[in-house]
C-alpha cells in the first residue's frame, strides 16, 4: 500500500475519523495499531507476523532490561534483532558470495539457495528498536510499560517502512499524551502531504525514467548524457526520499504527532560532513550515536571509526559490494576532509568574506559532483555496471550529445533552483501565516504537478532498503 | 492569516476546493483543446485544423517531419510551374500506423485538400492503441486502479490532467496563440521560436541538386506474406482520400545507410507492391537513396538542411506525375524539373 494510492486513502480516512472522534487514548492507539498492521500486511501478510513477533520480543526484553540493567541482555536482544535483519536481508547474498569464493578454490559448498523475501522496512524498524534497547540500557529512555504504546511506537504506519527513524524519548511521550485536536497541525499536515506527493510523483517519478534508462545500458551513453542522467538520479533519489519523509511528517501531524525532519537541503552543503548532517538525518544521527561515538568518535582512532561507521551505513542500504564500496568511500572521504579541515582550519577562519563565500560555493559544487559520482555505486546493480558508467563519465571518447530532452533539462534546472524555496515554503512558520489564497495557490501548483504526472505508481526507492 | 486556526483551516479547504471546481469547469469547457495539447499527434492535428484549408498535407512519423519541409516543396513546385499552393506537415514523432489512420481519416475530407503524401516505413508500420484513447481496466485491477478509472470517467480535471504537464502547457500556448505561424516541421522549442519569429531555415531554390531518385515498385504483389493488416489500413486510407477527390501518393523516406534501410527488405517491398497494385497510386521508394552523411541528424532522420534538399526530390516526383500535377493545377507536367539527376 503506497501513500500515493486510493487504497491508502481508504485506510487513512476512517482511521483519522476514529482517532479524532474517540476520547479514549487506548482506542486511538488501537486504531493506529490496527491501521498500521493492515498497512503492513497489505504488502505481504506473512511479514506482519514477523513484525508482531519482534514487537513482543523487544517489549519483553526492554521490560527486563529496566529491572536488570544487563549488558548481556542488551547484547542478546541486539543480536537477535540484527540476526533477523541479517537473515532476511543479507543471508542470501552472503551464501552466494561464500559459494563463489569456495568455487575459486575448487570447492562446492552445500549451501541452500535462500529466498529473497525481504520484509518491508526491516532495516528501519530494526534500527529504531535497537536504539530503543540501547537507550533503555543507558537509562536515557524508560522501558515502555504499555504494550499497545510500544506496538504503535514500533509500527506507526507513517514511518514504519522508510523512516524517519524515531527515538523513544521523542516519540513515546507523544503517544502517552492524548493529543488535542489542533486545526493548525492538521492544516500544515495536509499541506505537507500534498508537497510530498508532488515531490514523489511530479519530480522523482519524472526523473526516474531518465536514470533508469541510463543505468540499463551505460556503455552506449555519450559523456554529456552520462552526467545529465546521473544528475537526474541524484535529484530523483532526493526528491523520492524527501517526498516520502515529507508525507510521513504530514501524516504524523494529521494524528497530532510530530515526526523529525529527515532532509534539510543536503545538496546545498559545502562539505561531506555537512551533507551527512542534512541527508537522511535520522539515520545519520543513528549511526553517529550508536556506532561512531561508541567506537570512540573523534577522540581516538578517528579514521578507523569513520571507515567502520560509513561502511556499516553502506551495508545497511543493501546487500551488495556496490553498497560496501559506496560506504567505504564515503568514510574515506570524510576522513580526508576531516584531516584537511584540521590542517587548514586557521586559513579558513582568516579568509576574507568574499573569499570564504567563493570557497563555499566552489566546495559546494565539488561536493555535489563528488556525491553524484558515488551515487553511481548506489544505483548500479553491480560493480561491472558501475565501472561501465564511470568509464562513460570520466574516460574518453568524450562525446557530446546536444539533443537533451527538454523535460530532463527543465526538471534538473527547475529542481536545483526551487528546492530551497520549496523547503522554506513547507515550514510551518512560513506556510500558516500566509493568506488562504496564497496557501491554496501553492497547494494547487503542487497538485497540478502531481496530477500532470499521475497514473503510474512506482515504489519509493527506500522501500528496497 | 488572521482568524481562528479552525476558521483558517476551513477557509483553506474551501479555497482549495473552489479552485478544483473552477479547474473542473475549465477542463469541461475546453476539453477538446486541452486534449489536443496533451498529445503530440492531436496537437499537430489541432495546428493543421487552424491552418485549413491546405492544398497538400504530409502524413508520417518523425522521419517525414524532418524530410518533407512544406516551404521547400512549395518553392520547388512553384519553380516547376505550380500556382501558389499551401502545404502542412502533420507528421509526429513515434506515430504508429493507428495514429496515422486516425489523423489521416480526420483530414481526408478537408475542403481544399488536393494531395496527401503518406509515409510508408519501418517505423510507421508500428502498431499500438491510440495514446489518447481510454484504457480499459484490467480484470485483476486493484482498488486504486478502479478508483482512478472511475475518477477519470467522471471528472474532466482528472481525465485531462495531462494538461498540467509542462509540454502540454507550452503546446496549449502555441496552438492558442501562434498556430498560424507553423508548417508542422517544428519539433523542439527552438524550432517553434524560429517559426514564430518568421526565421525560416529552409534552403531556397538555389539548393544544390542531390542524387536521389525514387525506385520503382519492383516486387510481385502476390508475394505479400507479412503486413496484411497494415496493407488493409493503407488501402482504407487511400480509399478515404480518393472518396473525397483527394489525390494520394506514398513514399519511403531515405536512410543513412543500407543497415538502417529496413524498407529494402522483401516484406516491405511486397507491401508497397500490393498497395500499388490495388490503388494504382504512386509509391516513391527512397529507401536506397543514401544522401551524404552530413544531411542526416541520425541514421534515419534527415537534418533540417537535408530535409530541405530532399523536399525538392519529392516536389520533382509530384511534378513528374501528370495526375498529381493536374490535381495541383500546374500549367504543365514538367517532369524532373529540379534536383533529380
Amino acid at each position: 500500500m503506497l501513500f500515493h494510492s486510493f487504497t491508502f486513502l481508504a485506510l487513512l480516512v476512517p482511521t483519522l475519523a476514529i482517532y479524532w472522534l474517540s476520547r479514549s487514548q487506548t482506542i486511538r492507539l488501537a486504531a493506529l495499531f490496527v491501521a498500521s498492521m493492515i498497512f503492513y500486511a497489505f504488502h505481504h501478510w506473512p511479514s506482519a507476523f514477523l513484525l508482531l513477533g519482534t514487537i513482543g520480543l523487544n517489549y519483553s526484553a526492554a521490560r527486563l532490561q529496566q529491572r536488570w540493567r544487563s549488558r548481556w541482555l542488551l547484547a542478546l536482544i541486539v543480536l537477535i534483532d540484527l540476526s533477523l535483519l541479517f537473515w532476511f536481508k543479507y543471508a542470501a547474498f552472503a551464501a552466494a558470495e561464500l559459494k563463489r569464493a569456495a568455487s575459486l578454490f575448487g570447492l562446492a559448498l552445500p549451501l541452500p539457495t535462500l529466498s529473497n523475501w525481504l520484509p518491508l522496512g526491516i532495516s528501519f524498524f530494526t534500527f529504531q528498536v535497537i536504539a530503543y534497547q540501547v537507550d533503555v540500557y543507558r537509562g536515557t529512555a524508560g522501558a515502555e510499560r504499555s504494550l499497545l504504546v510500544f506496538a504503535v511506537f514500533k509500527s506507526f504506519f507513517a514511518q514504519l517502512i522508510a523512516g524517519p527513524i524515531v527515538r523513544a524519548k521523542e516519540f513515546l511521550p507523544q503517544l502517552h499524551k492524548r493529543a488535542r485536536f489542533d486545526p493548525q497541525q492538521l492544516h500544515h499536515g495536509l499541506f505537507l502531504f500534498v508537497a510530498g506527493l508532488a515531490l514523489k510523483i511530479g519530480v522523482a517519478d519524472v526523473l526516474r525514467q531518465f536514470a533508469d534508462e541510463a543505468f540499463r545500458s551505460p556503455a552506449e551513453l555519450a559523456t554529456t548524457d552520462a552526467w545529465l542522467n546521473l544528475y537526474a538520479f541524484a535529484f530523483q533519489l532526493f526528491a523520492d526520499f524527501w517526498g516520502y519523509s515529507t508525507m510521513a511528517r504530514g501524516l504524523g501531524k494529521l494524528f497530532g504527532l510530530e515526526l523529525p525532519l529527515n532532509f534539510n537541503l543536503p545538496y546545498l552543503s559545502s562539505s561531506l560532513q555537512e551533507f551527512w548532517r542534512r541527508w537522511h538525518i535520522t539515520l545519520s544521527s543513528w549511526f553517529r550515536d550508536y556506532v561512531y561515538i561508541p567506537l570512540g568518535g573523534n577522540r581516538s582512532k578517528h579514521t578507523r571509526n569513520l571507515l567502520v561507521t560509513m561502511t556499516a551505513a553502506g551495508i545497511w542500504h543493501g546487500a551488495g559490494w556496490t553498497f560496501v564500496l559506496w560506504g567505504l568511500l564515503h568514510g574515506l572521504w570524510l576522513a580526508i576532509e576531516s584531516a584537511l579541515k584540521r590542517r587548514f582550519a586557521s586559513r579558513l577562519t582568516t579568509a576574507s568574506p568574499l573569499r570564504a563565500t567563493a570557497a563555499a560555493a566552489l566546495s559546494g559544487l565539488l561536493l555535489f559532483h563528488g556525491v553524484c559520482l558515488l551515487w553511481v555505486l548506489f544505483r548500479a546493480p553491480s560493480l561491472p555496471v558501475a565501472s561501465s558508467y564511470y568509464a562513460r563519465l570520466l574516460l574518453p571518447p568524450y562525446r557530446v550529445h546536444t539533443d537533451v530532452p527538454e523535460t530532463l533539462a527543465i526538471w534538473l534546472v527547475g529542481f536545483a533552483l526551487l528546492q530551497a524555496p520549496l523547503a522554506r515554503a513547507m515550514e510551518r512558520e512560513r506556510f500558516l501565516p500566509r493568506s488562504a489564497w496564497a496557501q491554496a495557490a501553492i497547494t494547487w501548483l503542487l497538485l497540478a504537478l502531481t496530477l500532470g504526472y499521475a497514473g503510474q505508481r512506482y515504489d519509493f526507492i527506500y522501500f528496497a532498503f | 492569516m488572521r482568524g481562528t486556526p479552525a476558521r483558517n483551516l476551513a477557509l483553506y479547504l474551501v479555497v482549495v476546493a473552489g479552485i478544483a471546481l473552477l479547474l473542473e469547469g475549465a477542463c469541461r469547457h475546453w476539453q477538446k483543446l486541452f486534449l489536443a495539447a496533451s498529445h503530440r499527434s492531436l496537437f499537430k492535428a489541432a495546428l493543421l485544423e487552424r491552418r485549413l484549408p491546405q492544398d497538400i498535407v504530409f502524413f508520417g512519423t518523425s522521419r517525414t517531419g524532418e524530410a518533407l519541409r512544406p516551404r521547400a516543396v512549395l518553392s520547388a513546385l512553384a519553380d516547376a510551374g505550380a500556382p501558389p499552393l499551401s502545404a502542412f506537415n502533420v507528421s509526429t514523432p513515434f506515430s504508429s500506423l493507428d495514429i496515422l489512420q486516425a489523423v489521416a481519416t480526420r483530414f481526408s475530407g478537408s475542403p481544399g485538400l488536393k494531395l496527401a503524401v503518406v509515409e510508408i516505413s519501418h517505423q510507421q508500420l508500428g502498431r499500438g492503441a491510440l495514446p489518447w484513447g481510454a484504457e480499459s481496466l484490467a480484470a485483476d485491477a486493484d482498488f486504486h486502479a478502479r478508483a482512478f478509472t472511475w475518477l477519470e470517467k467522471h471528472s474532466a480535471l482528472v481525465a485531462e490532467r495531462k494538461i498540467f504537464v509542462l509540454n502540454s502547457l507550452s503546446r496549449l500556448m502555441l496552438v492558442s496563440l501562434f498556430a498560424g505561424r507553423f508548417d508542422g516541421t517544428e519539433e523542439f522549442g527552438s524550432d517553434y521560436l524560429v517559426s514564430i519569429l518568421g526565421l525560416s531555415r529552409d534552403i531556397g531554390s538555389n539548393a544544390e541538386p542531390i542524387n536521389c531518385a525514387p525506385r520503382p515498385v519492383d516486387a510481385p504483389p502476390a508475394s505479400l506474406n507479412e503486413f496484411g493488416e497494415e496493407r488493409d489500413i493503407y488501402l482504407a486510407l487511400a480509399r478515404s482520400f480518393q472518396e473525397h477527390g483527394v489525390e494520394v501518393a506514398f513514399y519511403v523516406p531515405p536512410a543513412l545507410d543500407s543497415e538502417h534501410a529496413w524498407e529494402t527488405g522483401t516484406p516491405y517491398r511486397a507491401l508497397r507492391a500490393s498497395i500499388h497494385a490495388v490503388t494504382g497510386r504512386p509509391i516513391w521508394d527512397f529507401s536506397e537513396c543514401h544522401l551524404p552523411p552530413h544531411l542526416y541528424r541520425d541514421a534515419t532522420h534527415l537534418s533540417a538542411t537535408g530535409g530541405s534538399y530532399f523536399s525538392r526530390s519529392i516536389a520533382s516526383a509530384i511534378a513528374a506525375d501528370p495526375r498529381l500535377a493536374q490535381a495541383l493545377g500546374m500549367r504543365q507536367a514538367t517532369g524532373a524539373a529540379h534536383a533529380l539527376p
